[in-house]
């Protein structure tokens, strides 16, 4: 049994539900929006512990799932103030069981968090090998503008996961850095390139070469851009690495943002641990929704429970 | 020759970080610093990644002092809450932002300092170990501490008879009568929080056993099994500071109620104990 848990309007959820529907691989959807409507129920005792969820009138043992999917979003509940508790305590109690589950887990919730910091991440995917763009976090104007002159272009973006849109240090925004005096700005040397998306779905790879004139291909539209997509084959020993980095990380299903420099050499930015892959499926035709499911549908044993982090 | 930093991420109101900075007698030999979240917003970052994935970073604090990586032998991570975002006028939003990223800076900062980091926080929170009691409690469980039986429920009525102690409501406002209704969400036995402050008070309810594990030992353990057990836990965690509190029967009958990486160290040896191993630290390097 697969567990799915999100939204069906968040596409890489409603892809991979409707993958596994059209394999006709027994799951179980719960539905984000209807938290306040469903039930769910934890144990915890010496002998390990389980317990179960009932969606829609239906009770499905924990014990009972082999994988989950999920794609957590913001918990937003219509209703009264019991309705907003149960929603959030169910999200809650969920998203501890998917960390001590030992079901095949898409992604565990802790091993999502390295994502909250990329800085904290860069030193995580350089231990798998790759490169990392050298990076300043600092609250020292001074030493942002030595960091630019030093490396030529530089880009900023958010330190953590969050308001993380890439911006190019230009001359407009070189005047205003007084303002990282009031909370620490990451800045990176610019990488010149080809920007590479590779998702990781246990050991397959699928990567999706891009071309934009735009600082972050994802806000294209945006800046009057388009971004082309295609699909690519990565030399071996690359692809190889990528598995390994998701392994390293925990993490089954990854989106690893990596450039080609002209050199050839490759340099990875990051590791979306909850990649919306959908995107670049939908522009490519990889199949990477039915590679999820396929991941999720191996057969494994019953899941004992696992340590927590 | 004078030793390199020891590190206290405190506060001046933690008791436990006024006690360990005095244990630790500082002097201009043995350079002790309390960081509090307020000094480190006031302070001059400069984090580096290098394309290696080698972490460096210099500090220069108010006044003018500098501190290198080099300079630091040791952090304790006592911190209770972040730095916030120096934003005059700054929305909620704008200030949950600048906490972001001020977790995220720390998260780094430390990960580069790795094994000199006594309970090194992860990239979302400063508190060390899994994020959620259930993650304490599999460890808990798989190191084969007793444990008291637990439920989470949405719902008492799913909740099965038998279960010991009252039910407790979650949440902070359950109206009236909502209880009755069945639809409240309630929990059951276990009561880890690694964060929660009623832990402040380490040794209430009566009879409750308090074991501290401090750098691969324990203290205050009833048997050398548990104390074992205890270790274990918290090398299964990556922490090197744990208070495990046992309780709800006598003796042999008790099981873990609670967990802590902020303990108060009101315990007898607890403040001379974390001293040491923050010293070995600075000195020697990570003992577990």
């Amino acid at each position: 049994m697969i567990l799915f848990y999100g939204r069906l309007d968040d596409a890489p959820l409603r892809r991979a539900v409707e993958a596994a529907r059209e394999s006709g691989v027994e799951h179980v959807l719960i539905e984000q929006r209807l938290l306040a409507h469903h039930d769910l129920v934890l144990h915890a005792d010496e002998g390990g512990g389980a317990g179960c969820v009932v969606v829609a009138g239906t009770t499905v043992p924990l014990g009972d799932v082999r994988a989950a999917y999920l794609r957590p979003l913001e918990v937003a509940v219509d209703g009264d103030v019991v309705d907003q508790l149960r929603a959030r305590t169910f999200h809650a109690g969920l998203m501890e069981w998917a960390d001590v589950t030992g079901a095949l887990v898409i992604n565990r919730p802790t091993a999502m968090e390295s994502n909250s910091s990329k800085p904290f991440q860069a030193q995580l995917i350089a231990r798998a090998g790759f490169a990392v763009p050298e990076t300043l976090v600092t609250s020292e104007p001074d030493l942002a503008a030595e960091f630019r002159r030093q490396h030529g272009r530089v880009i900023y973006k958010s330190v953590s996961g969050v308001r993380s849109i890439v911006r190019e240090l230009d001359d407009a925004v070189a005047a205003r850095l007084d303002r990282v005096r009031s909370v620490p700005t990451m800045f990176q040397a610019y990488v010149p390139g080809v920007d590479v998306r590779v998702h990781v779905v246990g050991s397959r790879v699928f990567a999706t070469e891009i071309t934009s004139a735009s600082t972050d291909y994802r806000y294209a539209a945006r800046d009057g851009n388009e971004a082309l997509l295609a699909a690519v084959e990565l030399p071996q020993e690359v692809a190889a690495q990528c598995v390994q980095l998701s392994t390293q990380l925990h993490l089954p299903l990854c989106g690893i943002d990596l450039r080609r420099r002209p050199d050839g050499r490759w340099i990875c930015f990051e590791v979306n641990p909850m990649p919306a892959y959908s995107y670049y499926e939908a522009n490519t035709g990889q199949p990477i929704a039915q590679a999820i499911v396929e991941l999720c549908a191996e057969p494994r044993p019953a899941p004992p429970l696992t340590a927590g982090r | 020759m004078t030793d390199r930093t020891i590190l206290i991420l405190g506060h001046p109101y933690d008791p436990g970080t006024r006690s360990v900075r005095a244990e630790l007698r500082p002097g201009p030999a043995r350079p002790v610093l309390v960081l509090t979240p307020e000094l480190a917003a006031a302070t001059t970052w400069a984090h580096r990644v290098g394309t290696d994935g080698q972490a460096r970073t210099a500090l220069r604090l108010p006044g003018g002092r500098r501190l290198t990586d080099q300079d630091i032998g040791c952090v304790l991570n006592r911190w209770d809450h972040l730095p916030a975002a120096r934003l005059t006028g700054a929305s909620e939003r704008d200030r949950e932002y600048g906490a972001l990223e001020w977790q995220a800076l720390m998260a780094s900062w430390l990960a580069g300092l790795a094994e000199r980091v006594v309970n090194r926080p992860n990239a979302l929170a400063m508190d060390a170990g899994p994020r959620s009691p259930r993650g304490w409690l599999a460890l808990a469980v798989a190191a084969g501490l007793p444990v008291a039986r637990s439920v989470l429920a949405t719902t008492a009525r799913l909740v099965p008879a038998g279960i010991g102690g009252p039910a407790r409501p979650l949440g902070p406002f359950v109206p009236a009568g909502a209880s009755s209704t069945g639809r409240t969400p309630v929990t059951f036995g276990w009561a880890a929080d690694p964060t929660n402050p009623d832990y402040d008070d380490p040794l209430s309810p009566a009879g409750a056993v308090e074991v501290l594990v401090v750098g691969g030992r324990s203290l205050g353990a009833p048997t050398a099994g548990i104390g074992d057990a205890c270790v274990d836990v918290a090398n299964r965690a990556g922490c090197s500071i744990v208070a495990f509190r046992f309780g709800g029967g006598p003796g042999e009958d008790a099981v873990l109620q609670r967990v802590c990486t902020r303990p108060t160290l009101a315990g007898a040896g607890h403040v001379s104990a974390v001293a040491d191993l923050c010293r070995s630290i600075a000195q020697w390097g990570d003992p577990r």
